[in-house]
């Protein structure tokens, strides 16, 4: 198993914001996140109004978490390499281009510059004045887990006590909601991370998938699971088997 | 760093020079000659623009990974198979979790949506013979995970033009983590409407064959294309020396014009190789041909360098690979590598109108190809400066 720690984590969604909203919805059957799914959007205080007019829905949330989950664990946002993971990234902004080079018209430079994958990761370099190296990745259904290995493998390329790990997804736009997953993934989570001597000690370990029926969706079954306080368990998609342990996650009250 | 550097045991090319490495070396190097396309059709400007496209055509992806079908996934099939006696061996001797698939795109499948798009917008259907994993930014690391048989750890990185460079990073950690025996890393992009007129819309895009460093130079050609490296831990070969990486923090769509992020990234790429910047023999310049990218690449290569290491920008010859830019140069850098004698070193030629920017600072670009004998086993270094200041260098060398 791969060792690694977890300083602090921070999500967001619709309909989860607080703590205690989270560790209650750990207590519930149901992985939905998405009750009030009318473009609820998290509050950017940092953010120049401007810049945060040009960002997508996806790209707040995303700079959300970083910077909120940075703050809850008393580290200044330039400190520290990072990777974004996402599995759709910018698809509404793609989308978008896509249309109206459907009809033959214009794109705009700005929106072709905030249609690439890494768009949140230069925002939040930008905000934070980070000269780190940064990563943007996606990996399917199991974006979750593999960007986590990236993570650790950056942390230790760049040599710093840690790294900043955020992961997010927002619904797919039409016309691509027939591949919706379900329940879908509309939430974000930043997390520091740091190296197997780290208080809040986790493992992760995978193998090919167990099954071929498409199960979980890993970043939530991730929540619900260390949220509940569970130390070991195994979260399987179409394709992995995605084995955790956990010593001890942050924020739960013994 | 681990005890020894990662070695290539294999690889595998696909450019608009050619469709394997022997190819891809005769119009690179022997009888340089590049290939470009002249393309129309796009939104914002009547004139073609030169175009590094591949005109190779392949055949659809079976079932049952039919799914996947994209032209930027048969490039992806196509340079698999190129490599897949060192593959099979090799996943058959460690076992498929042990060997792990990091590859880098900008692009994905976009294609296949923008036709659907122009369906839906014609009055068609959207999704007739269109799935969303040909166009979802992990597909590429997926299906060829899923082609090969590997399930080790799997992931595409998608920066824009650094996003297959950094790929080396993720993989020789991936090594000196022991999560994997062997993994293949790489890249590939296609050209498509949004690339080509996004970066017009940026007024990037140059009317003729780029120019780089030039003093007439006035932006980008797109190219296509892709490269895959099979890296394990081996004793003799290509090797991986090191990464570096950094952020300009500076704009969404220009590069610091210090060039600040760019010398960083190059110099944490030499510290991880444990090398001084007197050993490389040789940049690949990122060199896209831009005002701005060439003008802070000047100035960050002169000042971690000086003005004497022979350098060169490739891209002239097939274009800006975009998200396959990282692995496609370092493929080039690989045959100048192994193609000279021992202890020489293949310097590949800028091609140019020869034309100095009086406000750059010296730089030794190579005038014609030619083999350059070196004091020890030669080292080189290759750039990629992505949007958003999102830079890699890795630094590569040869063990005989």
């Amino acid at each position: 198993m791969t060792e690694f720690s977890i300083h602090d984590w921070l999500a967001w969604s619709p309909s989860l914001q607080t703590t205690e909203e989270w560790l209650e919805w750990s207590q519930s059957e149901s992985l939905r996140t998405d009750h009030r799914p009318d473009g609820a959007e998290p509050d950017l205080e940092g953010v120049d109004s401007r810049q945060r007019r040009r960002l997508s829905r996806l790209t707040e949330m995303l700079l959300y978490v970083a910077d909120g989950v940075c703050a809850r664990a008393g580290i200044t946002p330039s400190e520290l390499p990072s990777v974004f993971a996402s599995r759709h990234g910018e698809v509404e902004t793609t989308v978008d281009l896509l249309e109206a080079i459907g009809r033959d018209g214009l794109i705009s430079p700005m929106g072709f510059s905030n249609s690439v994958h890494n768009t949140a990761s230069g925002y939040f370099g930008i905000n934070a004045d980070n000269h780190h190296g940064s990563h943007s990745v996606a990996s399917g259904i199991d974006t979750f887990p593999q960007g986590l290995l990236d993570a650790l493998a950056l942390r230790r390329s760049a040599g710093t006590d840690s790294v900043l790990y955020v992961f997010g997804d927002i619904l797919l736009p039409e016309p691509l909601d027939p591949w919706e997953s379900d329940p879908p993934e509309e939430f974000a989570i930043g997390m520091v991370l740091g190296d197997a001597s780290g208080e809040n000690a986790l493992a992760i370990d995978m193998d090919k998938s167990s099954t071929a029926d498409n199960t979980a969706r890993p970043g939530l079954s991730f929540m619900n699971q260390a949220l509940k306080g569970n130390t070991s368990f195994t979260i399987t998609t179409r394709r992995y088997d995605w084995q955790f342990e956990i010593d001890r996650f942050p924020g739960l009250t013994s | 760093m681990a005890e020894t550097n990662p070695v290539v045991s294999d690889m595998s090319l696909l450019t608009s020079l050619g469709d394997t490495p022997d190819e891809v070396w005769n119009k690179l190097y022997e009888d340089p000659s590049p290939q470009l396309t002249s393309r129309g059709g796009l939104l914002n400007r009547d004139d073609p623009v030169p175009t590094g496209v591949v005109e190779r055509e392949f055949p659809p992806i079976q079932s049952p990974l039919d799914r996947y079908d994209c032209r930027n996934n048969r490039f992806a099939r196509y340079l698999a198979d190129e490599m897949e006696t060192t593959i099979n061996q090799r996943i058959e001797q460690w076992g498929p979790s042990r060997v792990g698939v990091v590859v880098g795109t900008s692009t994905s499948g976009i294609r296949s949506a923008e036709r659907a798009m122009r369906r839906q917008v014609e009055g068609g259907d959207f999704a007739e013979d269109f799935e969303y994993a040909q166009m979802e930014m992990g597909g590429l690391g997926e299906f060829l995970s899923e082609y090969i048989g590997a399930y080790g750890p799997t992931v595409t990185i998608s920066t824009s033009c650094s996003s297959s460079a950094k790929v080396f990073n993720t993989g020789i950690r991936y090594l000196e983590m022991d999560l994997v025996d062997a993994v293949v890393v790489g890249g590939v992009d296609t050209v498509s409407e949004l690339t080509l007129n996004g970066f017009d819309a940026l007024q990037l895009i140059a009317s003729e064959r780029s120019n780089p460093f030039s003093k007439n130079r006035s932006g980008i050609n797109i190219g296509e294309g892709g490269a895959l490296f099979f890296l394990e831990q081996g004793e003799e070969g290509v090797t991986i020396e090191g990464v570096g990486e950094s952020s300009d923090s500076y704009q969404m769509n220009a590069p610091d014009p210090e060039g600040d992020g760019a010398r960083r990234s190059m110099e944490q790429a030499l510290e991880d190789a444990g090398k001084t910047p007197g050993d490389i023999d040789y940049i690949n310049l990122h060199g896209t041909g831009t005002r701005q990218n060439d003008a802070m690449e000047n100035k960050a290569v002169n000042r971690v360098f000086g003005g004497e290491t022979p350098a060169s920008s490739t891209k002239p010859f097939v274009g800006h690979t975009l998200g396959a830019a990282g692995a496609v140069e370092a493929a080039f850098c690989t045959m100048a590598l192994e193609r000279a004698r021992p202890n020489s070193l293949a310097l590949l030629p800028h091609l140019w109108d020869g034309e100095r920017d009086p406000e750059m600072a010296p730089m030794e670009l190579v005038e014609s190809a030619e083999e350059r004998d070196c004091a020890s086993p030669p080292s080189v270094l290759s750039n990629s400066f992505a949007f958003g200041g999102n830079n890699c260098s890795v630094v590569m060398g040869i063990t005989r």
